[in-house]
């Protein structure tokens, strides 16, 4: 690599730095002071960037225009993060933290159809800065001149949070909510306001964070997640809370994505990128300037009070039925079968296990990778490919275990996100193995099963199975010793529980059903792509999960049953239905946080 | 015959000594009290020999036996204990609770704590002094052979505290169990510790049997504040 070379990927990344690292600083400081993470967060930053691509139509092509678009954008940015913060987040705040990521989630989902219904779907490329729309040579390659001042603009943001956190009254008060929440209550600090102002700054930082991206690049729908998955890295491996931290893994994260670009390894940045975060995270559990863990909140620490029975039989008739019906009914249900065992070995890990997964779609991508590359590849017969399909996936819950066991809240949430994106980078680039974005098509069951009524009986047979094994467990030894660990870690040592081990082995057990939804589903579909392990995925077994309530095993068939009905429903008839799942899930998250199975529970004497 | 010995035990939290070379021994059937104002190093001290804190120096042995490694490991060796923020599991009821700690071993520990009655009641909704005594339950019922209490009747009035120490002193009569305790109540701590420790700024500064604490000079005045010897 030449010296030019290395200075202007050097330089690439710098400007790459700034932007991701506004984003990340809003995200830090609305986490430090409300601990809540905020998924909606990369749709502020979006928000950010279309609302600049208007103004700046309607101020006109000034360098007043431009400059007038992108702070107004921000600033809009910021009340809509007031908006936000009042109506959503304010009932939430003492919540278990699933309940507000959720909630955030929702967030983002109406957004996204807000802005496609005010954008539209096509993506819209802004102007370019007046004045500074040419490049400058730096050792012989030219560098955009609206790049040297994103260089400069970084340090001139991170300079003036600092100036206002140690200078101003303001700023003091956020420090220490950060530090000490009940504290700063205790002293009789209004801190409806100071929450309220807190997230309006960081909204607006990260509107500022999309409307600087003006010129750089194309307003467009998918901007949400790829950037709140980037910043999740930035603020995880800084420390969360922390801005000097949120400054540094910027840094660190945009040169290594601009080297990876500018070296020809563009296809593996997303690995390096989240290998990086595993490493330090193993090393430095709570990120590179972060301090301990703040005391995670249990998601619910009470005890599952039993279904009433009348309650299984219409259950029972429902999942009958499509075997007598036939037809679409049968499409259906298999869909809501495998989705609600995809649900029910994600309440495992989040309720009996504690562990919250934000990446739990990996396990059921490599349950439906495995099965079809056994299946096209290996030519098994699909009894083999649908045992591999578990194992597979068990071994990758083994792996991710290896390094997540020891981490706890919103970090573990972080990593097996960060789990998740190295899975699906894997499954989108290996070509040869997976058949990349194109997928894998022609995997289809055995004569024995291929109609689609028998295949129904199939899925509902191991389903069941997996159901009442999952159940056996939970109320067994083992089942008893994992909640133990989640209700007390220090307890459960001292009696001289394996904590990590638990842990580990409820991973892998609910990897491996997650993995056998995973190939039930590639056998049903026929086919599969990359899509089937994103993060979209592992959100719908979020919703499904909190849809249905923790507590009873009951919960994930109930929020799988009305998930994928409601967005099948939804999906045919009415053209926002994501804003409406969205809706849906605040109603919920907002009046019936135990869930559809908390509806239906006995009140408790 | 001594079951439990630290010796040089050390601790720095920053600058801090917060456990500065702790050397103790406790025997089999005997009852321990580890007394110090607040700050002094008790809990610590505790964490050093249970595993929860990392020691900076010193050793901790058990029967003659080097006792390292993991607080899970420790506790698989014979110790057990109890938390001066008591720790049980909040999801389960009280006889879930006791079934998890005495993995299948048969046990009466529910009815011998005075907890018989509340069996079946969630764990989360008992008052604090039955927590308390719900966590001595765990703690016994992996059969320990050396058992560290950290403020055991916190949280109890002084006839039910006068109870459970008289239960545990048999205890320790009967099973040949090796106990170390801190306590605030000097009641307790006089009316039941066959020897007591005072620690003061993370050194050990006496030892001896209640009688000779009761009439050290420097106990009087580092821990009790002044000579005349009420508290």
């Amino acid at each position: 690599m030449t010296l030019a070379a290395f200075a202007s990927y050097m330089l690439t990344g710098l400007a790459g730095a700034s932007s991701l690292f506004l984003v990340a600083a809003g995200l830090s400081l609305i986490f430090g002071v409300t601990r809540v993470v905020n998924f909606a967060h990369g749709s502020f930053f979006m928000l950010g960037l279309y609302l600049a691509v208007t103004l700046a139509g309607v101020f006109g092509r000034t360098p007043l225009g431009f400059w007038g678009a992108v702070v107004c954008a921000s600033l809009a940015v910021g009340a809509i993060g007031v908006v936000v913060e009042r109506l959503i987040l304010r009932p939430l705040y003492a919540a278990p933290e699933l309940l507000q990521l959720l909630a955030t989630f929702a967030v983002v989902l109406i957004v996204k159809d807000a802005a496609l219904w005010i954008w539209g779907p096509e993506d819209l490329l802004g102007p370019r800065a007046p004045g500074l729309s040419s490049a400058v040579p730096v050792l012989g390659r030219s560098i955009p001149e609206y790049d040297l001042l994103l260089i400069a603009l970084g340090p001139l943001v991170m300079a003036g949070l600092w100036l206002l956190l140690t200078r101003t009254r303001f700023g003091r008060l956020i420090r220490a909510a950060t530090e000490d929440r009940e504290m700063t209550a205790a002293l009789g600090i209004d801190q409806a306001r100071l929450f309220t102002l807190v997230f309006a700054l960081g909204s607006a930082l990260a509107g500022l964070g999309g409307a600087l991206q003006l010129p750089r690049e194309p307003a467009n729908l998918s901007l949400d997640l790829s950037i709140v998955a980037d910043a999740f890295v930035v603020v995880v491996l800084g420390g969360l809370g922390s801005l000097p931290g949120a400054f540094l893994a910027s840094l660190l994260i945009a040169e290594l994505k601009a080297f990876c670009i500018g070296l020809g390894f563009s296809k593996a940045t997303l690995v390096i990128e989240f290998l990086v975060m595993a490493v330090v995270l193993v090393f430095r559990p709570h990120g590179l300037l972060g301090r301990p863990d703040p005391p995670a909140r249990a998601t619910e620490a009470e005890a599952g009070e039993p279904i009433p029975p009348l309650v299984w039989i219409p259950v029972a008739l429902a999942l009958a039925f499509p075997l007598l019906a036939g037809g679409y009914a049968v499409i259906l249900a298999i869909d809501i079968v495998i989705l609600a065992l995809f649900a029910a070995s994600l309440r495992w890990l989040i309720g009996p296990a504690g562990l919250v997964s934000f990446g739990h779609a990996a396990f059921f991508g490599l349950g439906a990778y495995a099965a079809a590359i056994a299946a096209l590849k290996l030519g098994w017969p699909m009894a083999a490919a649908l045992a591999a399909a578990p194992l597979v996936a068990a071994f990758g819950a083994f792996a991710f275990g290896l390094v997540a066991v020891r981490l706890s809240g919103v970090y573990l949430a972080m990593l097996s996100l960060a789990f998740a994106q190295i899975v699906w980078s894997l499954a989108f680039q290996w070509d040869a193995l997976t058949g990349g974005s194109n997928g894998l098509v022609g995997i289809w069951p055995a004569a024995a099963v291929a109609d689609k009524t028998r295949y129904y009986a199939l899925v509902l047979g191991l389903a069941i199975a997996a159901w009442l094994l999952l159940g056996r467990i939970e109320r067994g030894r083992l089942g008893y010793a994992i909640r133990a660990a989640r209700d007390s870690q220090l307890r459960a040592e001292a009696l001289g529980f394996d904590v990590p081990a638990l842990r580990r082995i409820a991973l892998v057990i609910s990897g491996a059903v997650a993995g056998l939804a995973g190939g039930l589903f590639v056998y049903s579909k026929g086919s599969l792509s990359p899509e089937t392990l994103a993060i979209p995925r592992s959100v719908d077994g979020l919703v499904m999960v909190l849809l249905g309530g923790l507590a009873s095993p009951l919960g994930p068939l109930l929020g799988a049953g009305l998930f994928t009905w409601l967005q099948d429903e939804a999906a045919r008839r009415i053209e926002f239905w994501r804003a409406l799942v969205g809706f849906v899930i605040l109603a919920l998250v907002l009046f019936a946080p135990r869930g559809l199975a908390g509806l239906l529970r006995r009140p408790r004497a | 015959m001594t079951l439990l010995a630290a010796s040089g035990l050390t601790k720095s939290y920053g600058g801090v000594r917060a456990v500065d070379g702790v050397d103790l021994e406790v025997a089999s059937g005997e009852m321990v009290a580890m007394i110090g104002p607040n700050g002094a190093g008790k809990s610590t001290c505790f964490g050093l020999i249970g595993g929860q804190v990392s020691a900076d120096a010193g050793k901790v042995r058990l029967d003659g036996a080097d006792l390292d490694g993991s607080p899970a490991r420790r506790a698989r060796r014979g110790l057990g204990r109890t938390f001066q923020v008591a720790q049980v599991f909040a999801s389960m009821s009280v006889s879930e609770n006791l079934a998890v700690a005495a993995r299948g071993r048969d046990t009466t520990l529910l009815e011998r704590v005075g907890l018989g009655a509340d069996a079946q009641r969630p764990a989360a909704d008992l008052a604090y002094g039955d927590i308390k005594r719900l966590e001595l339950a765990l703690a016994l019922a992996t059969e320990p052979r050396v058992l560290l209490m950290d403020e055991p009747t916190a949280g109890m009035a002084p006839a039910e505290r006068r109870q459970l120490m008289t239960l545990i002193a048999g205890l320790a009569r009967e099973t040949k169990l090796a106990v170390l305790f801190t306590e605030h109540d000097m009641d307790v701590v006089f009316g039941h510790a066959d020897r007591i420790l005072v620690l003061d700024r993370g050194k050990l500064i006496a030892s001896g049997d209640p009688s000779a604490i009761r009439a050290n000079a420097r106990v009087r005045e580092v821990y009790l504040g002044h000579g005349d010897g009420s508290c």
